[in-house]
This record gives C-alpha cells, structure tokens and sequence, in this order.
C-alpha cells in the first residue's frame, strides 16, 4: 500500500487547523497532517519537515505586511507550498505564484479545492482554484505570460461558476478540456517570474503527463 | 467668458498703454523736431537710450504673458542704472533741459514693468529715480528748487498713474470673482436639477413596479404567503436599496449598490459570497442599473447559497451570480445577459461593455 500524503499547516488560527485536520481526515484516501501550528517552525523542525506539502497562512499576524519571506525561504528549500487566506487580492495571489508557491486558495473556498490542491500539488500537477483564475484573468501585469482567448474566457468562468461542468456546457467542450486550458494556463505562469524548483517540477511533470510539449515551452 | 480671462484681457489692456506712452515718449518725442539734441551728447546718452530700447523691445515680447519675478527686478535695475548713468554724464546744472528726456521716460517704463506689484514699490521705485536725478544738484540755488519741482511733478503724475492701475487691478479681481460667484451657482443649479431629474426618474421606477405590489398587498388581491409574492417582494426591496445606495458616496458605486442586494439576500437566509477582480472604473449609472437589476431578480430567486461576481476589465465589466433555485426566474431577453442551468444550479452572466 502507497504511504499516506503528509502535510504540514502553518495557520495562526486554532479553529482553521482544526477544520483543516477534519477535511484531511474526511479525504480518501485521507491525508495525513504530520504537524501543525502558528509559526513556519512547525515546517522546519520535524515532523513537519518531512511534509509533502505545507499550507500556509499568508498572514500570520493581524495587521502585518504578508509573510512573502517566509514563503521565499520554504520555496528555495523545495517545500511544495500551497498559500492558504482570507484575503481575495489579485496582487497577492500572483505574488505567490511568483515566488514558486504552487497554487493560491481563498479559506472561502478551501472546503472545496484544499483537498484536490493539496493532490495535485503533492503530484506536481497544476491546479488553479476558482480565485485564482479570477486573479490571473483580471491582472493587467506587463510580466504576465500571454495567454489565448478562450483560455482567458475558461479562467474568468471558472472564477464566477465555480463549476467545470457549466463552463463545458456554455462553451460547449468537455470538462477535460476545461481542464487542459486552465492546465496550460498555470504552466504559461510556472515559465514566468522567478525560477523555483516547483515550477521546473510542474512543467517536467506536464511534458511526460503528454499535457505539453517540451518543444511548446 | 472665464474669470482668468476677464481679468487678463483688462489687465493687458492696461499694461499695453503704459509701454505704448513710453515707447511714443522715447521713439517719438525724443526725436520730434524741434526737440533740442543734446549737445556733443555725451556717451552715457547713447548708452541710456539704448539700455531703454532694450525694455521696449522685450516689454513688446512680453506684453501678452507674464514677466517673471526674476526678469522684472533685472529689469527695475536694468533701468536704475540707466537713471544713474544719465545723471552722472549730464553737467551738474540744476536745470532740466533736453538731456533730460529721459526722466520721465524711465518712470513709464518702470510703471510697465512693475504693474501688478504693490503701489508702494513703485512708488518706492519713482522716489529713488528722483532722487538720483536730484541729489547730485542739490544746494545749488536758485535753479534747484525750479527743478525739484518739476521733478516732483513728472513723478506726482507718474504715482497717480500707478494709483489708477492699482484700482484697475482691483476692479478686474472684483469682476473675476463676481464671474466664479456665478459659475458657482449655475453649477449647483445644474447639479440640483439632475438630482431632481434622478429623483423623477427613481420615483417613475417605483411606480411602474414596487407600487403596484404594495397596491395589490394593501387590497388583498396579492397573498404574502404565495412564493412569487414573496419574489416579488423580495425584487421591490432590493430594487428600492440600490436607489437608496444611489445616493451614497462611494469609491465603488458599483460594489456599494451590488452590496445592498446581497444584503437583501442574505436577509431571506441566503449566504452570498462576494468575489470582486479588477480595478473599480467610471461606470455610468444606466450601465449599473442594467447590470444590477438581473443580479436582483436572481438573488430573490435563490436559496440556500449563491456566489456572485464582479469582473472588471479595461473595457468591459461582468456580473454573474451562480446560485440554486428551485424556480428559474423569468429574466428579460437580452444579447448581454447569459443563462444556464444545470440540475437546480442557475448561472447568471450579464455583461456591460464600453464600446
């Protein structure tokens, strides 16, 4: 049998950890939460720093700039970081993605997506929650990679149905291919800003998924 | 007419006049015949009168704009030293005669150059002139007094010159600010006759939809325990907030309105969650309203939870409101507007676009 994926929550919150504890519990197969606590020691120190994948509260302390250093630090050590917080800014999100998180979830949306991010992350596969599409598709950043039509049309559906399925009926194609553009959507942003071990690891993981060509990039 | 360029055009006409005295006085009447030649005019002469052409051709160049602080107090000394050079190459005889021509000439430049200054810097200026002309000859009599009064009676004439421009200045101030008086009131007539025009608009609204449900409510012919009573009902309150959210001042209008439907909603026990991308821009209040009146009729359709949206891009911006319903509301036809279903999911899309 395949050992369980372990993560490692770093939230403020004690009512957060503990929901969080609860989905992982609630996942099949479940996931394991090896560690948790309110500061990035609990991803230092064992047994959270053998965790698959770490969550991370983006602000730890109310009223203070967001932890972006601490975030740098986990990504330059190789940690798969999923960033994980209230706030719904566009700047933020993209931010994250820049600095090699590999994706960004609202807690408003975290009972739905946490539990396949946490997944596709442990995979080095993409995934791209509904906030996020809607961060990316709204961002007017110069840096940002050139993306088509349609796939800015899936990105911005997705954010308002929060339902792959109603986006494949509007545009009439199928939920897969939903999937493959928001897919290569977040392969465009793992080619773009700095260079992190998680992103060189998202974009190899798509060339032998077939989701890519290597030539493409 | 604007108050600056009331106040500019009176004010140019008058500095107009000045250097054109001074410029008949020195190309003119300098050289009218009859007028006495200095005698082996000496060279402070040649220079003076050149040192004074220069300030009538720059005074010309300058007549249309404003002569900065820097250039005009160049200028003040440009034309002492012109006084002081006259007075030093003339012989000390205490009687004005035509080498003087200059005297009252540089008084009238010195008027030009310092005609929106205070009254007393010009006098202060004329003063200092005379002296110079004076000083030198001073204690001879009996000329002496002969010539101080006429001195004293070119620059009399000169400081009473400078009075009136002083008036004209006051009196173009005055104009200008009567002028920006009236605009100010024709603004905020205009700007209270569209509030009355929005408040028409808004009551012709109400009419045309919250008053015939009241209307059916106080006569019984509508049950408030009927489901569309009750969607009714919920549209009327939600459309009467957005007016009341009209009036606000907000950064955001569109969110600020956006809000009190919501609010609406979740007081009939629905959880809205609200996502906003972009940038808030200009949006005009027709826009809004088309916009916000489906986001209403479907947000008084659901139950349980709705997740609604704003998208906002250079050019265009995009509501939509996903929800569960158990009836799907019958929405007007429209090329922006975007519906699907899916089991008893409802998803709303309206779109507004800039061009």
């Amino acid at each position: 049998m395949e050992k369980p994926l372990t993560v490692a929550i770093v939230d403020d919150h004690p009512a957060i950890r503990a929901g969080l504890r609860a989905w992982y519990a609630a996942a099949d197969p479940p996931i394991q939460v090896v560690a948790a606590g309110p500061t990035p020691m609990v991803a230092w120190t064992p047994p959270g720093d053998g965790a698959d994948v770490v969550i991370f509260d983006l602000y730890l302390v109310p009223e203070r700039p967001a932890a972006y250093g601490e975030l740098r630090r986990l990504v330059n050590a190789g940690r798969k970081v999923i960033v994980y917080t209230m706030r719904e800014d566009e700047d933020i999100a993209l931010n994250c993605l820049d600095l090699g998180a590999v994706t960004f979830l609202t807690k408003a949306e975290g009972e739905r997506y946490l539990v396949e991010a946490t997944v596709a992350a442990a995979g080095d596969r993409p995934c791209i929650p509904p906030a996020l599409a809607g961060a990316i598709a709204a961002s007017a950043r110069s840096t940002q990679p050139r993306l088509s039509d349609r796939e800015l049309e899936v990105l911005v559906e997705w954010f308002q149905s929060e339902s792959k399925q109603l986006v494949a009926q509007r545009i009439g194609i199928t939920v897969r291919t939903v999937n493959t553009y928001l897919d290569r959507v977040r392969l465009k942003y793992a080619n773009v800003g700095r260079p992190a071990s998680t992103k060189a690891a998202l974009v190899a993981r798509a060339i032998q998924d077939g989701l890519v060509a290597a030539e493409d990039l | 007419m604007s108050d600056r360029l009331i106040q500019r055009s009176l004010l140019n006409a008058a500095r107009t006049a000045l250097l054109l005295i001074a410029i008949v006085v020195q190309f003119g009447l300098s050289f009218a015949p009859g007028t006495q030649r200095p005698q082996g005019a000496g060279w402070g002469q040649t220079v003076a009168f050149g040192q004074l052409a220069v300030i009538a051709i720059a005074g010309l160049f300058y007549l249309r704009k404003p002569i900065g602080p820097r250039l005009r107090w160049a200028g003040v000394a440009w034309l002492l030293s012109a006084s002081v050079i006259l007075t030093i190459t003339l012989p000390r005889d205490p009687v004005i005669r035509a080498e003087h021509w200059s005297f009252g000439l540089i008084g009238w430049y010195a008027l030009f150059l310092l005609f929106d200054q205070r009254l007393r810097t010009t006098a202060t200026f004329l003063a200092v002139h005379a002296l110079i002309t004076i000083v030198p000859v001073f204690g001879f009599t009996p000329g002496f007094s002969a010539m101080a009064i006429s001195v004293v009676s070119v620059i009399g004439f000169q400081i009473g010159v400078a009075m009136a421009a002083a008036v004209i200045r006051r009196i173009a101030a005055t104009a200008a600010q009567a002028q920006r008086e009236e605009e100010n009131i024709s603004t905020r007539e205009a700007a209270a006759e569209l509030v009355h025009r929005d408040r028409e608009r808004n009551h012709q609204d109400l009419l045309a939809t919250t008053i015939p449900v009241l209307t059916g409510l106080a006569n019984g012919t509508l049950d408030p325990s009927e489901e569309d009573t009750k969607r009714r009902c919920a549209i009327e309150a939600a459309r009467m907030r957005r007016l009341f959210a009209e009036r606000d001042e907000s950064p955001d209008p569109l969110v600020h309105e956006l809000k009190a439907a919501i609010d609406v909603a979740e007081r009939h026990g629905v959880e809205v969650h609200l996502a906003t991308r972009g940038e808030p821009g200009d949006l005009p209040i027709e826009a809004r309203r088309a916009l916000l009146d489906p986001v209403s009729e479907v947000l008084a359709a659901a139950v349980d939870n709705a997740r609604v949206t704003v998208m906002r891009g250079p050019d265009s911006v995009r509501l939509s409101v996903k929800c569960e319903v158990t009836a799907v509301p019958g929405l007007d036809q429209n090329p922006n507007l975007r519906l699907d279903t899916m089991g008893s999911s409802l998803w709303m899309e309206v779109q507004w676009r800039s061009r």
